[in-house]
Formats: C-alpha cells, sequence, structure tokens
C-alpha cells in the first residue's frame, strides 16, 4: 500500500493520460515492463503532478543513451540503490 | 559524466519510491535485493572535511540532451509556488544538501514555521535513511495540513537535492581531476 496517492493509468485522463501514453511510447527493456499491466510503480509516484512526471522522465531517459550499454547502466543503477537500501 | 548522472538520478528515484511507498515492480538478472537491516544512517564527516563543491560548473554539459532536461526539471522542482512554497522548498533543499555533506547551499534565513520541526524531520530522514520511511512518515506531514500533491513535493525536492548534490560533488572532482 503506496503512502502517498497514486492514479493508475486505468483511472488517469487528460494530462495524466497524455503523460502515460508517452512513457508507455518509449522504447523500454522488457525487464521494465511490470506485470500488474499498469504504469510502473516509480511513474505512477509522480501521478499528482503530470509535469513533474514529464519533466523527471525526461532526465531518466536522456541519461539512457548509447554511450554506456544497457546493462552496464543497469548495474550503475542497481549498485546505486543498494548502497541506499533499496530494491528499485 | 554519464555514471554520475546516473549514480545522482537514481539517488533521486530511490528516495522518491522509499519516500512514496512504491512496491517492488520489476527484477533485473542481477541476484535478488536483500534487506540488510542497517538502522543508522552512513556516517557522515564533518563539515571541515566536506568535498569542494564548483558551484559555477554546469551541470551535465558534456551531454547537451540530458543538461537541457535537467535544467528544465531542476526550474520546475525548486522554483514552482504551488503547491508548497519557495522558502519550504528552500529549506528543504539546504536538509538534503547538508546530508549529502554539500556545503553549497546555504540554510534560508527565515525562521521555521510552525510545522517546521515535522518538515526538517522528514526531509532529514528521507536524505539519510530513505529506507526506514513509512507510512507514519506521510502521515506526519498530512497532519501539518499537507495534501498528498504536495507530500509528492516535498519528497521530490528533497530526493532532487540528493541527486543535485551528489551530481556537483561528483562534477567537481571530475573537473579537478582533470586539470
Amino acid at each position: 500500500m503506496a503512502y502517498v496517492r497514486m492514479i493508475g493509468r486505468q483511472e488517469a485522463d487528460g494530462d495524466l493520460l497524455d503523460a502515460y501514453l508517452a512513457m508507455a511510447a518509449r522504447p523500454m527493456p522488457s525487464v521494465y515492463v511490470p506485470s500488474h499491466g499498469d504504469a510502473p510503480g516509480i511513474i505512477r509516484a509522480h501521478s499528482l503532478d503530470p509535469e513533474l512526471l514529464r519533466r523527471t522522465f525526461a532526465v531518466s531517459g536522456s541519461l539512457s543513451n548509447d554511450a554506456l550499454p544497457w546493462r552496464s547502466r543497469e548495474l550503475i543503477n542497481s549498485v546505486t540503490s543498494r548502497e541506499n537500501e533499496c530494491f528499485y | 559524466m554519464l555514471v554520475i548522472g546516473l549514480v545522482a538520478m537514481f539517488n533521486y528515484l530511490t528516495r522518491v519510491a522509499d519516500g512514496t511507498g512504491v512496491e517492488a515492480d520489476y527484477r533485473n538478472e542481477l541476484p535478488e535485493f536483500v534487506y540488510r537491516g542497517r538502522t543508522e544512517a552512513v556516517q557522515r564527516p564533518g563539515p571541515q572535511q566536506w568535498p569542494p563543491v564548483d558551484t559555477s560548473i554546469e551541470l551535465l554539459s558534456a551531454l547537451p540532451a540530458a543538461q537541457a532536461a535537467w535544467s528544465h526539471w531542476r526550474v520546475y522542482v525548486l522554483d514552482s509556488a504551488d503547491p508548497i512554497s519557495p522558502a519550504t522548498r528552500s529549506r528543504l533543499r539546504s536538509i538534503a544538501a547538508r546530508a549529502a555533506c554539500d556545503g553549497s547551499v546555504e540554510p534560508p534565513d527565515e525562521p521555521d514555521a510552525a510545522d517546521g520541526d515535522t518538515l526538517v524531520r522528514f526531509a532529514d530522514k528521507l536524505s539519510r535513511t530513505p529506507w526506514l520511511m513509512g507510512q507514519a512518515d506521510a502521515d506526519a506531514l498530512r497532519s501539518t495540513g499537507l495534501d498528498d500533491r504536495a507530500i509528492l513535493h516535498v519528497i521530490a525536492v528533497v530526493a532532487y537535492q540528493s541527486a543535485e548534490s551528489r551530481l556537483r560533488i561528483g562534477l567537481s572532482a571530475l573537473a579537478r581531476s582533470a586539470g
């Protein structure tokens, strides 16, 4: 149960729905596609502010370039998460 | 520079995940994460031992697309007037920066509001021990009158500054090593 309200894809409309559709259209490794069928939790965490959602994931998208292979980026991300004791 | 940017970004995302209570919904090929049960923050050095931070450094200048996106993000997170005030953002920002051993962000001059202690405790915990965040922490902010969108912005400012401080510290070190 999340600590802050989150709006899923089924309930979304307007700006939030547009933001979800734009995120879903981005190329994404299959490992990032959750089995629950909704938007990934970290994206839904921003759902109360679609503009914050858009600007935040524009940064993560811009850092996901080919200067480093995906597996290396994923390793860096995972080490950072684990240093923060975070599963994400 | 890309590695520093990725580390910084994941210092944002992990704090948002922990502060909002996102549940795990993806798994990569690495060994499964096992929580080590830490209940204390990693010991920080005293301010006299904090790394030098070059405040004039341009964030991600060698990565133009990332630089533009980061700048666009920064303005929204740090300067928006709604749903929390710029003064509150400034206070949160300085708490997160100090927790990251970044002395380049001055604390605000204005005295804390009546709800300041709750806000300060929340920001400090999210900065130093994000994995210990729970429902009670969000509820404490609600008890001061903040709604869920405002709580999201509190989390975003703390998480953002946790990222920016690490980015500035890393880029400053990179600049020193280059020259």
